[in-house]
């Protein structure tokens, strides 16, 4: 097994985002800005290493009957962990990011490649894995942030761009994500067809 | 589409039966009227060629008149101080999302000019809220005065200020027209002369302008039975915002209405309740663009449910 | 090694473990993060105060011990000669448009709003999020029409009202101005800012008993 191979295909081929459409509910939700993009996926790659490698290490300990049990625990310990990390010692991030925390225990990226990659790899190989397809939700999220901030607030990291009046508020909203999403993967895979 | 019928003949009719709408616009909100229409229609026109030729790679549609009148529907969607970017946004959003990213004519779910208006809506909340009071034929385009319009008014009214009863316009004034608003939605009268041409020219029937009208009239008739303080009298619903411009001239479009007259009247009936539950109960003014478009995602189960029987076919 | 059998003894067991490692590990990282994260609230209260009382002012000053009552928390603040310069109170409202929404507003002895800060709130980033700097913005100058630039790009909003610092709840009506009252709401977050003002109005009425906007949300609650 080709590692760095494992981490590019978590990146490109198996894109979370734009390719498994997995994990929409935070995606959608969390990237009004870069920022909160950005600050979401880092978060989720960290569960997601974690749990990877803990699944990975425990694979044959844990019977088939209760492994998803099993993986929720596992999963839900490091969350909760992180969470209670980033109030004590970065108070400003968890702000922002407070109440999307939670929301990384039902993202199904990390439970989808508990099951479908760390269950049946090594240790090493599960880290590279949780390492590229935490890269590339991160990528994907940070970019539909950055799309979402410039069109919706007239600002790329908090700078601004455009003038307050042209601010269109849909892309700040909802529907602004859904529609953002979208063009974004007709892009991606435009790009991806005229390659092939 | 109906057997002799072509796209363009119907189109046409269409454009004719919109003039006088914009004339009354023109009358009541000056010039401000005709540079937001003659913007909208140039840049639905421009994306509509601009998508088609190099993203679509396919023979110009120009011609059928599609963009042309999802331009006039938008600017009829708009107040008439509204800066000409947010125009052209709304065009690129009505041709480019609302139409061509579902393949074209005759492939959208939804009206594209009312996808482009509601989107411009939720993003521009303070400019697509604020109207222009008719000012007559010399009103200025950039500082135009604002004002509140009788859906504010009648929203008012139903909130506990029964003392705004006072600034509403009389019924007559509603009926031509002399009132703030949207461009194409102010005058009902020259709105109904267009329901004639369109039906005496057979591009719709009556069905939908029908079923939407009365529904809307029974239901404002029975609040204002109950309480004749807060919910005002349903001529007035009929008369103001965008209730005659959505019941003829968009929710009448052939790609996003059901195919068959009971169909029809159902689709009217969910159009008309939606637009009464947000007039009265949502936190907008106006509830037709989105009660248009609700019941626009509701077609295809309304055409399975009521589909036409088929020659031979038992009774079930 | 060989995978365990997925039989109940097996199941039961490694379950069981799991969880208890997990919550084994759970307690020790709250118990290492619990001081810091208390700490941080209680700075976080006390800088509360001394924004929302003090503003920018450098005095010295004292805080009473909090006084809770009726979920309200109120803390007194003194010079050093004793005398009242204001009081914060902790209040919440449960209906913003994501949940609780938690605010410390600061009033001089005659009822007039020092200061506030949003404690804690679940509103929408970009929208509702904004309400910790909305309501103490200077409106905006209304500028000079400029030709092109405003037909093109829209020409900037009417100033509106939606500065609080100052205003007195006793006097002013402070309910947004969509219902009658003086304070603009944030623009596409009406449910939040009615959430802010009814927690800044309860905070008020806690303190002084009775607000100017009483009469008209009473009429307005009825539908």
């Amino acid at each position: 097994m080709n590692y760095f191979k494992t981490i590019i295909n978590g990146i490109v081929k198996e894109n979370p985002t734009f390719v498994l459409l997995l994990g929409m509910c935070p995606t959608l939700a969390t990237t009004t800005s870069a920022v909160n993009g950005l600050g979401m996926g880092v978060a989720t790659m960290f569960v997601l290493i974690c749990s990877n490698t803990f699944i990975s290490l425990l694979k044959n300990i844990i019977p088939d009957g209760v492994r998803i049990p099993c993986y929720i625990v596992v999963i839900a310990s490091f969350v909760t962990l992180l969470q209670m990390l980033m109030q004590a010692y970065v108070p400003d991030l968890y702000k922002t990011l407070g109440i999307f925390i939670p929301l990384i225990v039902v993202n199904c990226i990390i439970l989808g490649r508990a099951e479908a990659f760390a269950a049946k790899n090594n240790v090493l190989a599960s880290i590279c894995d949780g390492i590229g397809i935490g890269i590339g939700f991160t990528v994907a999220l940070t970019l539909l942030g950055f799309v979402r901030e410039l069109l919706g607030n007239g600002a790329v990291f908090g700078y601004r761009i455009f003038p307050e009046s042209m601010n269109m508020l849909v892309f700040v909203l909802a529907p602004g994500a859904f529609i953002t999403l979208g063009l974004l993967m007709a892009i991606v895979n435009s790009v991806k067809n005229r390659k092939s | 589409m109906h057997c002799g019928d072509t796209i363009e003949r119907n189109m046409r009719w269409v454009v004719w039966a919109l003039m006088p709408a914009l004339i009354v616009s023109f009358f009541v909100f000056g010039v401000g009227a005709l540079i937001v229409t003659a913007t909208s229609v140039l840049s639905c026109l421009f994306f509509e060629w601009f998508i088609t030729r190099f993203i679509l790679k396919r023979p110009s549609t120009l011609g059928d008149l599609s963009a042309t009148i999802t331009g006039i529907l938008l600017a009829f969607n708009l107040p008439s101080n509204i800066p000409l970017f947010m125009i052209v946004v709304g065009a690129l959003v009505a041709i480019g999302i609302g139409k061509m990213a579902f393949g074209g004519l005759g492939n959208n779910p939804f009206n594209p000019a009312l996808v482009g208006r509601v989107f411009l809506l939720i993003s521009f909340p303070a400019k697509m809220t604020s109207w222009p009071v008719p000012a007559g034929i010399a009103a200025s385009y950039i500082d135009a005065e604002t004002g509140a319009t009788p859906l504010n008014l009648i929203g008012q009214i139903a909130g506990g200020n029964t003392a705004a009863a006072d600034q509403l316009p009389s019924l007559a004034n509603l009926f031509i027209g002399n009132t703030g608003g949207c461009i194409g939605e102010v005058s009902a009268l020259v709105l109904l002369i267009g329901l004639v041409v369109l039906l005496c020219a057979k591009v719709i029937t009556w069905h939908i302008p029908v079923s939407i009208l009365s529904t809307v009239a029974v239901l404002t008739g029975l609040m204002w039975l109950i309480n004749p303080v807060l919910y005002v009298n349903p001529l007035y619903h009929l008369c103001s915002g965008g209730l005659m411009l959505g019941a003829i001239f968009m929710a009448t479009d052939y790609v996003t209405s059901p195919m068959t007259p009971k169909g029809m009247v159902w689709y009217g009936i969910g159009i008309g309740f939606l637009t009464v539950i947000i007039r009265y109960f949502g936190s907008y003014p106006e509830g037709m663009s989105f009660a248009i478009l609700i019941m626009n995602a509701v077609v295809p189960l309304i055409n399975n449910w009521c589909k036409p029987k088929r020659f031979g076919e038992a009774a079930k | 090694m060989k995978k365990l059998q997925s039989n109940i003894l097996n199941m039961a067991l490694v379950l069981t473990l799991i969880a208890v490692v997990a919550a084994g590990a759970l307690a020790w990282v709250n118990n290492l993060t619990s001081g810091p994260i208390e700490e941080i609230n209680n700075l976080a209260i006390e800088n509360g105060i001394k924004s929302v009382i003090l503003g920018d002012r450098d005095i010295r000053f004292t805080v009473d011990n909090p006084v809770e009552q009726d979920g309200f928390v109120f803390h007194s603040v003194n010079d050093m000669n004793g005398n009242l310069i204001g009081t914060a109170v902790e209040s919440t409202d449960k209906n913003g448009f994501g949940g609780a929404l938690k605010v410390m507003v600061g009033f001089d002895p005659e009822g007039k709003i020092l200061g506030y800060t949003v404690l804690e709130h679940s509103e929408t980033p970009g929208l509702g999020a904004q309400a910790d700097g909305w309501f103490r913005q200077a409106s905006a100058e209304e500028k000079e029409q400029s030709g092109v630039a405003d037909v093109l790009l829209g020409a900037p909003g009417k100033p509106g009202n939606h500065n609080i610092i100052g205003m007195n709840p006793g006097d002013d009506m402070m309910i947004v101005s969509k219902d009658g009252g003086d304070v603009d709401a944030i623009t596409a977050s009406t449910i939040t800012s009615k959430a802010f003002l009814r927690a800044v109005n309860a905070a008020y009425k806690a303190l002084f008993g009775y607000t100017a906007a009483d009469a008209v949300s009473g009429a307005s609650s009825q539908n």
